[in-house]
Parts: structure tokens; sequence; C-alpha cells
């Protein structure tokens, strides 16, 4: 029997599928760490951006701390947040390491899509005498959020897929497959984790391009 | 002005991936000769260690004394047996540190089927006799076993030990308490490890949480008290610094774990058998001891770490 086959046997082993290790619980963790951690870092990160972006000021600061944050290995932060007696191993390590590896692309998208909101609308709606929060919610957010979900949608898919790191300091999630398999070398959840974490992350991928294109005014795309 | 720069970008950036074409390509050759015929002294040999300081220590003793053996050798860093028992035996690496009763139980239930009875004990001698069969079946030779030990323990934290009152794995399983068990991933399934634990001293396990084997994770676990019960290293150097109590194995649930070079058969020579034989007799538990702190408390470098010893006994000439 090759791996292909061994894994394909995991897969449809309906052991696989009920109990404390079962594929729906392991799912369920899986999202709950990824959720927790986007709503964390879209708390933190889209509001900055959009104050920034519709100030025209500090982005640059912004999007350089936010691309110092792309450069700090996920994993590292993980074992560090793991080490730290205040976080400790398990999930709450991995959620903290996913909310500075979710921020970047989060804070980058909509401080750019602010900026690149035309001029002359944002002129005319000032001359219209809208007030500056008026102008940011009927003219820049609406033309906006486009770009904005662009980044939403990023985000979310690379932390669903690296949601995965969680089962190296004892978190939960689909990762406890890919971790336990490869330890016991057993490619029956080795793969089968991957494969998993795979279809879950093109499900996000294709449930929040459909939440993109539908958020998009008709006129912008 | 503005061609003659997109030209400069232009070679500029087919410079750039030409040097990356070409230092993929130089890691790709290197990568692959690893291996092969080192029959005669003097050839190319592989020392893996598994992903544990105590393991890389030892695997750059072994790749320094058979490097003034005439060996052209290097240290691979590996992680689980399940990794390394199969890299040894295809010949990917020549040369490893095992360690005695896991390595003839590891064996064991692959050549004999799960349920094969167990040929590790803790008696030295009789499970050394029984490797040699089982490691020739693989393709592989071990070589006579260090006194030096060491063991997989379970640890507590002090505060539980003098709480519960206890110094043995019996005692902790007398408690009657259901208890949060961390370790290696493959722990669930070693038969000296949660299953030992359960059957031989009738431990509940509540939870088992994945973590590493005996390493910074298991141990920080332990003092956050995220879990009860720890797997840790019997010769661990940080084990008292941390407040942490390894518990007596009281009905020998342990087997002898002495430090056994393994050897692939293909890249076996009497040369290898003669430079690890005086490593392997002067190396003591307490050394190991001693000699994992400097690396996981101390934070010296392994390598470092394995020359100095080898050079206070007198088995490395210094350069």
């Amino acid at each position: 029997m090759n791996d292909v086959e061994i894994m394909w046997q995991w897969l449809t082993d309906p052991a696989q599928w009920s109990g404390p290790n079962g594929i729906p619980v392991r799912v369920a963790e899986h999202l709950a760490i990824s959720c927790t951690a986007f709503a964390i870092a879209a708390a933190i990160a889209l509001p900055i951006g959009l104050v920034l972006g519709h100030r025209g000021k500090g982005g640059l600061l912004a999007v350089n701390v936010g691309n110092i944050g792309r450069a700090v290995p996920t994993f590292a932060l993980l074992i560090i947040f793991a080490s730290w007696d205040a976080v400790g191993v398990g999930t709450t390590a991995a959620i903290l390491a996913l909310v500075f590896f979710a921020l970047p692309p989060l804070l980058t998208n909509t401080y750019t899509a602010m900026r690149g909101v035309d001029a002359d609308a944002r002129d005319a709606a000032v001359g219209m005498g809208l007030s500056g929060g008026q102008v940011l919610r009927r003219v820049e957010v609406p033309l906006a959020v486009g770009l904005m979900a662009a980044g939403i949608r990023t985000s979310f898919t690379q932390v669903v897929a690296t949601a995965t790191l969680a089962a190296i300091v004892g978190g939960g999630g689909l990762g406890r497959y890919v971790v336990d398999g490869f330890a016991l070398q057993d490619p029956g959840p080795l793969l089968g984790g991957a494969v998993l974490v795979s279809l879950l992350t093109l499900a996000a991928e294709a449930v929040l391009a459909v939440g993109q294109r539908a958020v998009t005014p008709r006129a912008v795309s | 002005m503005a061609s003659s720069r997109r030209l400069y970008r232009a070679v500029a950036t087919l410079f750039a991936a030409s040097l990356l074409v070409t230092s993929c390509a130089d890691s790709g050759s290197s990568g692959s000769d690893t291996g092969g015929d080192g029959a005669a002294a003097g050839g190319e040999l592989t020392v893996a260690a598994f992903g544990f300081g105590e393991s890389k220590i030892l695997a750059n003793m072994y790749s320094l004394v058979l490097a003034q053996a005439g060996y052209d050798t290097s240290v691979k860093e590996l992680t689980t047996r399940e990794v390394v028992g199969p890299a040894l035996e295809k010949g990917e690496v020549d040369v490893v540190p095992e360690y005695l009763g896991t390595y003839t139980e590891y064996l064991n239930l692959r050549e004999n089927g799960p349920d094969a009875e167990p040929l590790a004990s803790s008696d030295v001698e009789s499970t050394f006799t029984n490797l040699e069969e089982l490691a020739d079946s693989v393709g592989v030779t071990v070589l006579e076993p260090s006194p030096a030990q060491d063991q997989n323990a379970f640890a507590v934290t002090n505060a539980f030990a003098e709480q519960n009152d206890i110094s043995t794995l019996s005692e902790l399983g007398a408690l009657d308490q259901a208890l949060v068990l961390g370790g290696p991933p493959e722990c669930p399934k070693r038969p000296f490890c949660q299953p030992g634990l359960e059957n031989t001293y009738g431990v509940t396990v509540s939870e088992f949480t994945a973590l590493d084997a005996g390493g910074p994770l298991t141990k920080d676990a332990l003092a956050q008290g995220t879990i009860d019960v720890g797997l840790v290293f019997s010769s661990d150097g940080g084990i008292e610094a941390l407040d942490l109590t390894v518990l007596e194995d009281d009905l020998g649930l342990q087997t002898a774990e002495n430090i056994t070079p393994a050897v692939n058969n293909d890249s076996f020579g009497e040369a290898i058998a003669e430079a690890l034989a005086p490593v392997s007799s002067a190396l003591t538990t307490e050394d190991l001891v001693a000699l994992n702190k400097q690396v996981d408390i101390d934070r010296e470098q392994p390598a470092d770490v394995a020359q100095q010893w080898l050079e206070d006994q007198g088995l490395l000439t210094s350069s």
C-alpha cells in the first residue's frame, strides 16, 4: 500500500470522524483558533488603517511597522509565547502568534485602499460640506471596501493555513494530525492532515472571494 | 538615459536570478552526496542526532573522533527515531548515537509485530544481545554500549510532589487522580511512555498534551501548571534548577538505556568501532548530566561542549 492509499484509508476510516481526536473536532478547533486570531487582528488593524488612510499621515510608518511584522517568523513568535509563563503552551500562544501574522496584510491593504480613493471625490465631498467622519463613512469606505476586502481575504486565508503551527506547542487544530503523524512517521494522519488543511484553506478562500465580490460596489469593480 | 537605466536594471535582475539558480543547484548537489561507501577509513560519514541537546552532543563527539580517525564527517540534526531509524537503514546517515532499550523495542515492534514480547529489559547484557540480532536484520551494526544511561523519566513540580507526599511512580498511581500528561507526540503509542504509565503504575491520564521529548516546552508546561506530569530525561541537566522532581521508576518500567553507537552495515568498518569504543567506555551518566547542563542551561554549543569533553578525556588531540 503506498502513502496515498494509506492516507485515503485514514481519511475514510469512520473512527477518524468521531471522538475528541476526530476530524470534526479538529476542524472546529482549527477554525476557532483562526477566527479568534483574525478577529483580534482585524479589531486592531482596520481602525488604524482607516484613520491613517483618512488623514493621509503616518501611514508610511504604519505600513513599514506592519512589514517588519511580516519579517518576524511566526514560528519564532509561537515558541516565545509558549515559553512565556504569562501565556503558556497551548492554543493561546498560537492565537497570539497568528494575530501578529494577520496584521500586516490587513493594515497595508486598508491603508492603501483608503489612499487609493479618488482625491476629486474626497474634495467634492468636503466641498459639499461633509464632516471628516461623514467623508470617511459615506465616500472613502464605500470606495475602498473592495481593496480592503482583498486584504481581509488574503489575511484570513493565510491564517487558516498557518494555524497548523498551533500543534507544535501542544495546541489543537488540524496541525495535530500533521505533527503527530510526523513524529510517528505515519503517512495516514501526516498526509491526511495536510490535505484537510489545504481543503479548509481553499474553502475559506472561496467563501471570502464570494464575500469580496458582494461588498465591492459594481462601479468600482 | 531612461533606456540605459532600464538596461542596467535588466542586467542586474539577470545577475541576481543566475546567482539564485546556481546557489540552489549547489545546495542540491551537496545535499545528495551523503551516505555511500565509507567502508574504508577516509570515506564520508554522516552522524545523525535526534532532536535534543544530548543527542547533538553525542553526535558531535562521534563526528570529532571519527574525523580524527581519518573520515570526512558531518553532523545531521534530525528529529525522532521514526525519522532517524529508516535514514540509518537506507544509508542516508551512517552513524547514530542510539539508546539501548528504546532502539531494541523500536526494532522489535517493527520486525516482530505490534504484539511482540518485549526484548528489552533493565538488563544491559541480554538487551544488547537481542539488539545485535534485530539490528543485523535491518542492516545495522550496534557497538558495545556505554555505561552512560539516559532513561525516560516522569517529572512533577516540587510543589505537586510535596503536596501529595509522593516520590515514586507507584505513589503517583495510588493517588487515583486524573492527571494531564505532557510529552512528545509519539508518547501515547510508546510502551514505555503513556501506556506503561497507565498499565504498570495504574496512573489515570485524563488528557495528553503533545509537546516535545523532555525539551523546554514540556518543562515550561510543568512549571506553568498546564500539565501535571511530564516526560523528561533522567540525564537532564536542568531539572533541579526548574524546581521539578523526577519520580522514581520503582517497578522498573524503563529499560536499560545505555548510549549505544549504531552504524549502517555498508558504511561499517573496524576503524569506526575502534574510534568510538574509547568514547563509549569513558562516558558516564554523571558526565551526561553535566554536559547537558552546559548545553541546555548555559547555552553553550553542542559541538564546543563535545570537543571540550573529548580533550579533557585525552581522546582528542587538540588542534
